[in-house]
C-alpha cells in the first residue's frame, strides 16, 4: 500500500513538473491555453499540444512496458524473460526499420504504428505457429523458438543497417528513432498509441486471476479449469498490442520492461491482482520521472531510452549483487 | 466476437483521429528549385546554381569567368552607394586571373610539368605526419567523401583509381567524371589494392587501424584528414591534397574561387538587407525529429555568417564544443518565433507549432558537404533568405 501511494505521488509530481516545464514560462502559456479553451484562438499552443501529449505518451508507454515484462515473467515464470524474449520487440523493430528504408512512413502517418504492431504480431504469429508445428506449445519451446527468432530478426536488422550504410541519412532517421526520444511527440503520436494501450492494459487487467493460477505450474491451472491456451494467448496478444505501441509512440526503451517488474514484485509480492496494477502506477511515474530529470538537467546527449537502460543496466547489476549475498549468507 | 471488436475499437480511433489530423498540420512548403530570387537585384549578374556547380566541379574557365563577373558587380553596388560590399583582395584576383590563363594557354603536358616545379613535395596531414609525393602523374584512392569531392574537381578520372559508393551514388558530382571511374572505394581488398597500387590513399582519422596496417604493409602512403569545421579547413586541405596529387595551381583557384564565390553571396544578402523585411529566421535539420547546427557545424557557420550580413536579422545558432546539432522541441521553435524556417531535410516535413510560417526546405546532402560544394550550401541558404524577404 506504501509504495502505491509512493509512486502515486511520484506520478503527480512528474505530471506537475511535465506539464510545467518547458522553454516557454508556464503564464504565458497558461493564458494561451484559456483563450484556445474558450475558443477565441486556435493557435499551437506548448501545453496542449507538446506537453500534454508527451506525458499521455510517457503514461501509455511506462505502463505498457512494465505491465508487458510483468505478465511474461509470470507466464514464463522466468524472472529475466521481457518484451524482447518472444521477438515481439525485435520484429516490430525490424517492421519499423523497413519502413523507414523503404519510406513509407511518409505516406501517412498511421504506417509507423502499423508497421509497428503489425511485425509485433506477425512475430508473435510465426512463434506460436513454429511452437504449435513441434507439437503442442509448452513454454520452453516458446521460449526456444522465440530466441530463436528474435536472433534471426536482429541479424536481419544488422545485414539492412550494413547494406544501407551509406544512406546516413537513413541511418540517422533510424538511430534516432532507435534511442527512444519524447521530442516533437504530439497528438498523432497518442492515437497511435492510445487505443492500443488501453486493450492491452485491460486484457491483462481481465487476466490477473488466471495468471495467479497459472504461476502454480500449468497442469495446477488445467485442474483449476483454467483454459490455459486460451489465456496464454490472449495475453500474448495484450503484451504484442502494449509493445508494438510503446514502439511506434517513443521507440526502444532497452531493459525497462525487464527490470521494473523486478522492483514491482519486490515490493508489491507475486498476487498479480496487485502487481498489474502497481506495474501500471510505477512503470508510468518511472519513465515520466526519467523524461523529467533529462529535461531537467538539460541532458542532450542522453535520451530516454539510453537513461532508461543505463539505469536499469546498473539496477539489475546491484540486484544480482544482493541475492547472490543474500544466497551466501543463508548458506 | 472478442477479437472483432477490439479490432473495430482501434480502426475506428486511428480512422477517426487521422481523418482530421493529416490535413490540419501542414505548413507553407516553398520548393527551392521553383524561386526566381535573381530580379530582386536586377543590376547584377545572376548567379546560376548549374553554373556555380559547374565551376566547383573544376571547371577553371568558368570559375574565372565567374570571379570576374562578381568583381564587376561588387563596383556596381558600390556605385549604387550600397555600404559594407566586400571585394577579393587585390593580390588574389590577381593569382586568379594569372593561373586560369596560364591553365587556359597551357597543354596538358606543360601544365603538368608547371605543376610539378611549383607544387611542395611534402606536406604535413591534420595527424601531423609528412607525406610526400614526387610522381607527376599519381594514383589516387580517397576513402572519405570529402576528399574525392575535392579530388574530383581537382584531377583527371584516370587519377582516382576507385571512389566511396556515397560519391558514386551522389547527383552532386558529374556523371561524366564519375562514370571513368569504376571501382568503389569500399569494396577494395588487399589484392585488389596491390594490383592498382595506389600513390596516395586518403583517409579518415577513425579509419579502422587494421585498414591502414594494409596500407602500411602495401606501402601506399596515407593522408590523413581530421573533421573539416570550418571553411578555411576546407580550403586547407585543398591545397594540401592540390600539392599531393601534382595540381597546385588548380587548387589554388579553387580555393580563390570559394572565397569569391562566398563574397559574392555575402553582397547580395547585404544588398537586399538594405530594405530589411526579415527579423528572424531559423535552420532546422528533420530526420525523426527536430534538431538545430551549433556553431561547431558548417551549416550553422554559414548561417550566422548570412545572419551578419542582412541587417537585423537574428537566427538561433546555439555555441558548443563538440555537437554539431543539438535536439529542439516544437516549444523552443514556436519561442523563436521565426519569419521563416529553413529546413534541411530530405523530406518535406511541417512543423505543427508554425502552420503560417513559410518552410524552405533545402537539400541537406548539399548543405553537410565538407568540400567545396559548401559554396552551393550558401547559395541554397540565400535562395531561401532571398525567397522569404520577398513574401
Amino acid at each position: 500500500m506504501k509504495c502505491n501511494i509512493f509512486f502515486l505521488l511520484l506520478l503527480a509530481l512528474s505530471c506537475v513538473l511535465t506539464l510545467l516545464i518547458g522553454d516557454i514560462p508556464f503564464e504565458g502559456v497558461w493564458n494561451k491555453t484559456i483563450e484556445r479553451l474558450q475558443g477565441i484562438t486556435a493557435e499551437w499552443n506548448p501545453l496542449l499540444d507538446e506537453r500534454l501529449p508527451r506525458l499521455i505518451i510517457l503514461i501509455c508507454t511506462g505502463a505498457s512496458l512494465a505491465v508487458a515484462g510483468a505478465v511474461l515473467q509470470s507466464l514464463f515464470q522466468n524472472p529475466l524473460a521481457s518484451p524482447s524474449i518472444l521477438g515481439i520487440s525485435s520484429g516490430g523493430s525490424l517492421a519499423v526499420v523497413l519502413i523507414f528504408i523503404l519510406q513509407l512512413h511518409l505516406l501517412h502517418p498511421l504506417v509507423l504504428p502499423l508497421s509497428a504492431v503489425g511485425g509485433s504480431f506477425l512475430i508473435l504469429g510465426v512463434v506460436y505457429g513454429l511452437t504449435i508445428m513441434q507439437g503442442g506449445a509448452p513454454l520452453n519451446n516458446l521460449i526456444l523458438t522465440g530466441i530463436a527468432i528474435s536472433t534471426l530478426l536482429i541479424a536481419f536488422q544488422s545485414f539492412l543497417l550494413y547494406t544501407f550504410r551509406d544512406h546516413w541519412q537513413l541511418i540517422q532517421t533510424i538511430a534516432e528513432w532507435e534511442v527512444g526520444s519524447t521530442i516533437d511527440r504530439s497528438w498523432q503520436h497518442v492515437h497511435m498509441q492510445l487505443p492500443l494501450t488501453i486493450i492491452g492494459l485491460l486484457g491483462c487487467l481481465a487476466y490477473r486471476k488466471e495468471m495467479n493460477v497459472m504461476a502454480l505450474g500449468e497442469e495446477e491451472a488445467k485442474n483449476l479449469g483454467v483454459n490455459v491456451e486460451k489465456v496464454r494467448w490472449r495475453l500474448f496478444l495484450c503484451v504484442a498490442l502494449l509493445v508494438g505501441g510503446s514502439l511506434a509512440a517513443l521507440g526502444m526503451i532497452a531493459f525497462f520492461g525487464l527490470v521494473l517488474p523486478h522492483i514491482a514484485r519486490r515490493l508489491q509480492g507475486t498476487d498479480h491482482r496487485k502487481l498489474i496494477p502497481l506495474c501500471i502506477v510505477a512503470g508510468a511515474a518511472v519513465l515520466t520521472s526519467l523524461d523529467v530529470m533529462l529535461r531537467l538537467f538539460n541532458l542532450t546527449n542522453l535520451s530516454l531510452g539510453s537513461l532508461s537502460a543505463i539505469g536499469g543496466g546498473i539496477f539489475f547489476i546491484l540486484l544480482l549483487f544482493k541475492s547472490q549475498r543474500r544466497s551466501t549468507c543463508r548458506i | 466476437m472478442l477479437y472483432i471488436l477490439t479490432i473495430a475499437f482501434i480502426a475506428g480511433w486511428w480512422i477517426t483521429a487521422f481523418k482530421t489530423t493529416t490535413s490540419s498540420s501542414i505548413s507553407v512548403i516553398v520548393p527551392l528549385n521553383n524561386l526566381e530570387t535573381e530580379k530582386l537585384i536586377g543590376y547584377l549578374s545572376p548567379i546560376q546554381r548549374e553554373a556555380l556547380k559547374e565551376a566547383l566541379a573544376g571547371n577553371t574557365r568558368l570559375m574565372l569567368q565567374l570571379i570576374n563577373q562578381w568583381e564587376t558587380d561588387a563596383e556596381a553596388l558600390t556605385v549604387q552607394g550600397k555600404q559594407n560590399i566586400d571585394k577579393l583582395p587585390s593580390d588574389k584576383l590577381l593569382q586568379a586571373t594569372v593561373i586560369g590563363q596560364l591553365i587556359r594557354d597551357s597543354s596538358p603536358e606543360e601544365l603538368q610539368r608547371i605543376n610539378n616545379e611549383l607544387r611542395s613535395c611534402c606536406v604535413t596531414n591534420d595527424c601531423g605526419h609528412s607525406i610526400c609525393a614526387n610522381k607527376i602523374s599519381m594514383k589516387l584512392l580517397p576513402q572519405t567523401d570529402m576528399t574525392a569531392g575535392l579530388l574530383l574537381a581537382l584531377c583527371d578520372p584516370e587519377e582516382i583509381i576507385a571512389l566511396p559508393s556515397g560519391i558514386m551514388n551522389s547527383p552532386l558530382y558529374s556523371n561524366k567524371k564519375i562514370a571513368n571511374i569504376q571501382s568503389c572505394a569500399s569494396k577494395l581488398r588487399s589484392e585488389q589494392l596491390y594490383l592498382l597500387s595506389p600513390d596516395i590513399a586518403c583517409l579518415a582519422y577513425y579509419t579502422h587501424p587494421s585498414t591502414k596496417e594494409l596500407y602500411s604493409n602495401l606501402s601506399i602512403s596515407t593522408y590523413t584528414t581530421k573533421n573539416l569545421d570550418s571553411i578555411h579547413d576546407i580550403q586547407n586541405t585543398l591545397i594540401k591534397l592540390g600539392h599531393l596529387s601534382n595540381h597546385p595551381l588548380e587548387a589554388t583557384l579553387l580555393s580563390i574561387f570559394i572565397d569569391s564565390a562566398l563574397i559574392a553571396i555575402d553582397n547580395r544578402i547585404t544588398a537586399l538587407s538594405k530594405t530589411p523585411a526579415l527579423k528572424s529566421t531559423m535552420y532546422l535539420y528533420h530526420h525523426h525529429h527536430y534538431m538545430v547546427p551549433t556553431n561547431k557545424c558548417l551549416s550553422g557557420q554559414l548561417m550566422n555568417r548570412a545572419v551578419s550580413k542582412y541587417q537585423g536579422l537574428t537566427c538561433h545558432i546555439p555555441d558548443h564544443d563538440t555537437h554539431w546539432r543539438l535536439p529542439i522541441s516544437q516549444e523552443t521553435i514556436l519561442q523563436s518565433n521565426p519569419d521563416c524556417l529553413l529546413l534541411a531535410s530530405a523530406t518535406p516535413i511541417a512543423t505543427e507549432a508554425l502552420k503560417e510560417t513559410p518552410v524552405f526546405i533545402l537539400d541537406e546532402y548539399v548543405q553537410d558537404s565538407p568540400n567545396q560544394y559548401i559554396v552551393l550550401a550558401y547559395y541554397d541558404i540565400f535562395q531561401a533568405l532571398a525567397a522569404a524577404h520577398c513574401l
